[in-house]
C-alpha cells in the first residue's frame, strides 16, 4: 500500500513540474508582451504632451496658383516630415517629399523643436481651409489669406 | 503469501497508472491553457499596439458629400501596428447605427500599408439628413469619434 501511494505521488509530481515548466513560459512571455505594449503607449502619450505646433501662414499666389503652408514646430519632441499631413479644404493632400522643406532643406525628414516646416503644393483654385496634422495626431488648422 | 505480494502488485500498477492518467491530462490541459494564454497575450499587445485618430476637418465641409451621398473620414495610424486596410478590419458607425462592411471602403493613402504615420480614407454611403451628427470608427479596441454639422 506504501509503495503504490509512493508511486503515485510521484507521477503526479513529475506531472506537475512539467505542467508548471509549460505554463510559466507563456505566462511570462505574454505579461512581457503585454508590459512593453503598455510601455510604448505610454511613450507615444509622452511624445504627444510634447507635441505641439502652430500655424505660421497659409497662402494662395493666385498668379503663381500655390499655396504655402509654413507650420511652427512649438513643442519638445522631434517630429518626422514624412508622418505630417496636409488637408486642402478637408481633402487629403499631403504634396511630395521634394515640396517639404524644413528651414529650406528638402532632404531632411526631421522636424525639430522651434524649426518651421514649409509645404508647397500647386492648386488650380484658391483654399479656403487648411489643416496640418503631426505624426501622432495633433493637428492644427487655419485659414488661406489669398495673395 | 505470494497472493499478497500480487495483489499488492497490482494495486501498485494499478495507482501507478490512475495517476499517470490524472497527470496525462494534467499536463495536456496545462498545455492548451498556455497556448491560449500566449496568444491571448498577443491578442492584447496587439490590441494596446492599435491607435487611430480621425484627422477630418469638420469645419470645411468636407466631411459630408451631399451629391453623392457619402461621408468622408480621414484616419490616421498613430500606433504602433500595421493595420489592414480592409472592410473587415474596421468598423463604422453612422449616428450609432451600425454600417456593414459592404457600404464603406477603407483606403490608404499614399502608401501600399497603412502602417504607422499614414492616411487611410474611408469612404461610408450612408446618406445623413441636414443636423448634427457623429461618425465612429473602431479598429480592434480603439475607438474615435467625429462629430460634424451638414
Amino acid at each position: 500500500m506504501g509503495f503504490s501511494v509512493s508511486g503515485a505521488v510521484a507521477v503526479v509530481f513529475v506531472g506537475l513540474l512539467v505542467s508548471a515548466a509549460t505554463l510559466y513560459p507563456a505566462v511570462d512571455r505574454a505579461s512581457e508582451r503585454r508590459a512593453d505594449a503598455v510601455d510604448a503607449r505610454n511613450e507615444r502619450a509622452l511624445e504627444r504632451q510634447n507635441t505641439a505646433i502652430s500655424l505660421v501662414n497659409a497662402t494662395y499666389n493666385t498668379s503663381r496658383e500655390t499655396l504655402t503652408v509654413t507650420v511652427r514646430n512649438t513643442g519638445a519632441s522631434t517630429l518626422d516630415v514624412r508622418a505630417v499631413d496636409l488637408l486642402v479644404d478637408g481633402t487629403y493632400a499631403t504634396p511630395a517629399a521634394a515640396n517639404r522643406t524644413v528651414g529650406g532643406d528638402a532632404a531632411t525628414d526631421v522636424w525639430e523643436p522651434g524649426e518651421t516646416l514649409t509645404l508647397t503644393r500647386s492648386e488650380p483654385d484658391a483654399p479656403e481651409r487648411v489643416l496640418v496634422a503631426s505624426g501622432l495626431g495633433v493637428a492644427v488648422t487655419g485659414t488661406v489669406e489669398v495673395v | 503469501m505470494a497472493s499478497t505480494s500480487v495483489s499488492t502488485l497490482v494495486i501498485f500498477i494499478a495507482a501507478v497508472s490512475i495517476a499517470a492518467a490524472v497527470s496525462g491530462v494534467m499536463v495536456t490541459t496545462v498545455g492548451d491553457i498556455a497556448n491560449s494564454v500566449d496568444e491571448r497575450g498577443g491578442d492584447v499587445a496587439a490590441d494596446i499596439d492599435t491607435d487611430i485618430e480621425i484627422i477630418s476637418d469638420p469645419g470645411s465641409g468636407a466631411v459630408y458629400d451631399d451629391s453623392q451621398e457619402e461621408v468622408t473620414v480621414l484616419v490616421k495610424n498613430t500606433g504602433r501596428r500595421t493595420v489592414p486596410p480592409r472592410s473587415s478590419a474596421v468598423e463604422v458607425l453612422v449616428d450609432g447605427r451600425y454600417v456593414p462592411p459592404s457600404a464603406y471602403d477603407v483606403t490608404v493613402l499614399d502608401s501600399d500599408s497603412w502602417h504607422t504615420g499614414t492616411v487611410a480614407r474611408v469612404v461610408v454611403n450612408e446618406s445623413v439628413t441636414a443636423g448634427d451628427h457623429r461618425v465612429t470608427v473602431v479598429v480592434d479596441s480603439e475607438r474615435e469619434t467625429l462629430r460634424f454639422r451638414t
